[in-house]
């Protein structure tokens, strides 16, 4: 049986917890207050020496990132990207809903660690509740001198704006987070200049996740080491788990890194729906490759281990399908939201995404032929790492994972398939 | 200076070029839609990608500088499967439609799929995205959105060249289309650059299209007429008829543009000519006219030639030796009433002369108006309207014989005694110098209209019936000693480019 380890959602789960009322009692903004008398370097060395790696999907070491910032700046701004759209994942929102003021107080961290004035929050269009109570929060923390003029110290700003999306994936990107914030169409920049370079408004800016930010203060509070007495060497602290789908007791949980998949979905999810077995499992979001109930049984929940089974831990977004999942039907859905929500810059997502799409119609509707499936695997190979950001690989690995895996029931559904297999209902 | 390594070949180029100038200045050319030396590189159509040494993923050309000790392949077996695959991509939602696309035959998409298709198709024509056909973005230019490949190069012409926010790209992935901002449409004054940089049949000229297949058409290096900025073009004819204007680069002048009323300053070339020489008894041939002229000239007690900053060098100077030589006691001044236009901050000029300057190089400026007030009997008016232009001179000209040297049937032609067809800067050899002193050629696209003949030759005819010796073996004999008898014009600039923006 594994446990939850409680390390972010501590505050959570009273009906005032997202209040500075509640947060303050329960010891909220101690560890910023603590860094009003750090240096900026000593926190980014306590950020560093944590090992702390980003939340979003990627993995990215937060210090490491911080550091590339240039050393001679003239502003610095932070986004805070809450512009949580994977499917599968909304372990963010919790924050947002629930302890709002838990991620104020990373940004505050981040802000005096990476000597920012002005932070902004980008929030997903379609999150009206997590938006409410982020707002209210900001508010509150304005009032209480937390955020604002003297926040960082006197005469310091830490000013927080928050900037509501319009419901497009892609504005997840980073450089594509930044140009809408800009007021430009949320499409991904061509990289290098990396955003810590040339970012918001053209100047060095980081760009952090809500999850990552949510860290901070347990790491200045207890210190890099007991932040590492948690988890695995390579992912240190715990991690927020978005588990969806054919399990009894759907949710986000909180488990150290390093725990068994099986447990997760087991312990703590109850199981799969009804008694019935799984089948497969995305372990980090919708565009992590899916994993077979094999692979997702032997792998434990760090970043490492998920790799070396051929996938990745993403977001931590959890997608469990029972045995009745028809895998050409999920990998439809996958499919028509990514031909959906391509930006359409670069070629061969713009035209790439479409055209996969409706071909995993044709074969889920029984009308693709033996043909279909070969120009599935091969548009699925030509969209990989051809375009100006990483969302064609986001539609490719899905594609390529769940044909290779799943390959009898793509078989299954052509409607040329060998007639020994005919007997398919 | 970067050294690198292209194609196992190493070459020294500039710092800081992309890498498609870097490669084109060693003749290797990379395919690309999106790129435009013009315009900020977007990187999105991913035609020019190549493979540089110790990069695993292929990069595209035209936003990567060229650095020292780089290693650049562009036609490795990745490369080439890469453009084929991209091909294969924009032409999935094309509606191939080349029988009726106005851009068939200098298509970026015809070109590159010569060399890089995949010949055997993995598309079903039913399963193509429709999208709008014949929107009318403005006054200019037609939109088939099922053509478009979304390069957005005319969206970065209009932000970055135009300067005014009218076209954007809309909505997402396969449904991304170019359209114009809602209220607004492409209207400005420079609107026309978007058809020739649009690297497909998406944008069309509302002018030319359907008007003569591009592989018919013969064409010239020109200069723009319609202004002393000297814009280069391209002239291009068809049934010696000037079909359409287009730009040609020349960083030092125009860039790859022209304004919308120099693309469309041609039909006059087509239109209302003087095809004969004609007097008040009649129509001539060329030799009758020149001796009619030579007549009036000499039985008049005095004589005012008027030169025009529109006439080419050479012709201001064939003037000048012609009033020397023939007519020595002969005025001589030069001028036009052309009205100015307002200048802007692109390309535009305010005066409307393509050669004043030229013209006052040669000595030619003057008091046109006392000139006509101390009533010389006979004038002789040399490519210049001055009626057309100045109305109220007519006061000024009435009683006076009128000679009009001219192609058009313009109001000086129509009101002189003597009129005699000469040939327009689409007919002949000739050069303007802009407002900056930089002299340009033009070369002639047409057969000479009629019994249109060039200025010079026109005066050598009229020397020839006054008894007086004015000949040129040829054109260049004449260009060469205009030149050398004015220095000052600096004989024909050199340019640092040239050419059309080939993809």
């Amino acid at each position: 049986m594994i446990a939850e380890t409680i390390l972010l959602k501590a505050r959570m789960g009273n009906t005032d917890s997202h209040t500075l009322a509640s947060a303050r009692a329960a010891g909220a903004y101690r560890a910023s207050a603590k860094t009003l008398a750090a240096a900026p370097e000593e926190i980014v060395q306590l950020v560093k020496d944590s090992g702390l790696r980003g939340r979003g999907g990627a993995g990215f070491p937060t210090g490491l990132k911080w550091t590339f910032l240039p050393k001679n700046r003239d502003a610095t701004y932070l986004c805070v990207n809450a512009d949580e759209s994977e499917p599968g994942t909304f372990k963010d929102r919790l924050i947002l809903e629930e302890d709002p003021h838990l991620l104020i107080e990373g940004i505050v961290i981040a802000c005096r660690a990476i000597r920012c004035a002005h932070a902004y929050l980008y929030i997903r269009g379609e999150f009206c509740l997590p938006h409410e109570r982020i707002r209210a929060a900001a508010d509150e923390a304005y009032a209480a001198g937390l955020l604002g003029p003297n926040a960082g110290g006197p005469g310091q700003a830490i000013d927080l704006t928050i900037h509501r999306g319009a419901g497009a994936y892609i504005c997840g990107e980073e450089t594509a987070l930044l140009n809408s914030i800009e007021g430009k169409k949320g499409q991904p920049r061509m990289k290098p200049p990396f955003p810590t370079n040339v970012g918001l408004f053209g100047k060095p800016t980081v760009i952090n996740n809500v999850e990552t930010l949510a860290n901070l203060p347990f790491i200045v509070e207890k210190g890099p080491d007991a932040y590492r007495a948690i988890g695995t060497e390579k992912s240190p602290g715990t991690r927020l788990m978005s588990v969806s789908g054919h399990v009894e007791r759907p949710g986000v949980y909180e488990v150290a890194h390093g725990v068994p998949m099986r447990g997760l979905i087991e312990d703590l999810a109850g199981g799969v729906r009804g008694g019935r077995k799984l089948k497969a499992l995305i372990p980090g979001g919708s565009s992590t490759p899916v994993l077979t109930a094999e692979e997702a049984y032997a792998v434990n929940v760090d970043f490492e281990s998920v790799q070396a089974a051929g996938s990745m831990l993403g977001s931590g977004g959890c997608i469990v399908m029972d045995e009745t999942t028809d895998m050409v039907w999920a990998l439809d859905k996958l499919a028509h939201f990514y031909a959906h929500e391509s930006c359409g810059q670069c070629t061969p997502c713009r035209e790439g995404s479409g055209w996969i799409a409706e071909i995993v119609r044709k074969i889920a509707t029984g009308k693709g032929t033996r043909a279909d499936l070969e120009k599935l695997e091969s548009l699925a190979a030509q969209i990989v790492g051809n375009t100006i950001c990483v969302f064609s690989d986001a539609l490719a690995m899905p594609v390529v994972s769940h044909v290779t895996k799943f390959r009898a029931e793509f078989e299954a559904h052509l409607a040329d398939r060998a007639s020994s297999s005919s007997a398919a209902p | 200076m970067a050294k690198f390594t292209l194609n196992g070949v190493e070459r020294e180029v500039p710092d800081g070029i992309n890498l498609i100038e870097a490669a084109l200045l060693s003749k290797v050319r990379i395919p690309h839609y999106c790129y435009h030396p013009g315009l900020s590189p977007e990187g999105n159509c991913r035609m020019c990608v190549v493979e540089i040494e110790g990069i695993p993923k292929l990069q595209t050309a035209c936003t990567t500088l060229v650095a020292d000790g780089m290693v650049v392949e562009t036609e490795s077996e990745k490369v080439i499967q890469e453009r084929t695959e991209v091909m294969e991509f924009l032409l999935r939602n094309h509606p191939i439609d080349c029988p009726i696309c106005d851009q068939a035959g200098e298509c970026g998409l015809q070109k590159y799929y010569m060399e890089h298709g995949l010949h055997d198709s993995r598309v079903a024509v039913e399963e193509k995205i429709l999208k709008r056909k014949r929107v009318d973005l403005g006054p200019l230019v037609v939109l088939d959105s099922e053509r478009c490949i979304l390069c957005s190069r005319c969206v970065r012409f209009c932000d970055e060249v135009a300067g005014v926010r009218e076209l954007v790209l809309a909505n997402r992935g396969g449904r991304s289309e170019i359209t114009t901002f809602p209220g607004r449409t492409l209207e400005n004054p420079y609107s026309g650059n978007v058809v020739d940089i649009c690297p497909v049949g998406a944008l069309t000229s509302k002018d030319f299209r359907f008007k003569v297949r591009v592989w018919f058409l013969k064409t010239a290096d020109s200069i723009c007429p319609g202004c002393e900025r000297g814009c280069n073009i391209y002239l291009e004819q068809y049934q010696n008829e000037v079909q359409r204007i287009r730009p040609r680069a020349n960083p030092d002048v125009n860039r790859w543009w022209i304004c919308d009323d120099g693309r469309l300053d041609y039909k006059w070339i087509n239109r209302d000519r003087l095809l004969r020489a004609e007097g008040e008894a009649g129509t001539h041939p060329p030799e009758r006219a020149d001796e009619e002229a030579a007549r009036m000239l000499k039985e008049a007690s005095s004589v005012l030639l008027v030169a025009s900053p529109r006439s080419s060098n050479e012709n201001l100077f064939a003037l000048k030796r012609f009033r020397d030589a023939a007519l020595p006691r002969a005025a001589l001044v030069g001028g036009s009433f052309r009205k100015p236009w307002e200048e802007d901050r692109i390309l535009k000029r305010p005066d409307r002369n393509p050669n004043r300057k030229g013209m006052e190089l040669l000595g030619l400026s003057g008091d046109l108006e006392g000139a006509l007030r101390t009533g010389p009997e006979c004038v002789l008016v040399v490519e210049n309207d001055l009626l057309g232009d100045r109305p109220e001179l007519a006061d000024l000209l009435r009683g006076k014989k009128l000679i009009a040297l001219a192609s058009n049937r313009d109001a000086t032609a129509e009101a002189a005694a003597l009129r005699i067809p000469v040939c327009t800067y689409a007919e002949t050899e000739g050069s303007w110098t802009n407002f900056e002193g930089r002299t340009q050629a033009f070369r002639p696209v047409l057969k000479a209209v009629g019994e249109s003949r060039p200025v010079f030759r026109v005066l050598e005819g009229i020397a020839r019936a006054l008894e007086a010796s004015l000949a040129w073996s040829d054109f260049e004999t004449l260009r060469a000693e205009t030149f050398q008898a004015a220095p000052a014009l600096g004989g024909l600039a050199r340019t640092s480019g040239g050419g059309a923006h080939a993809l």
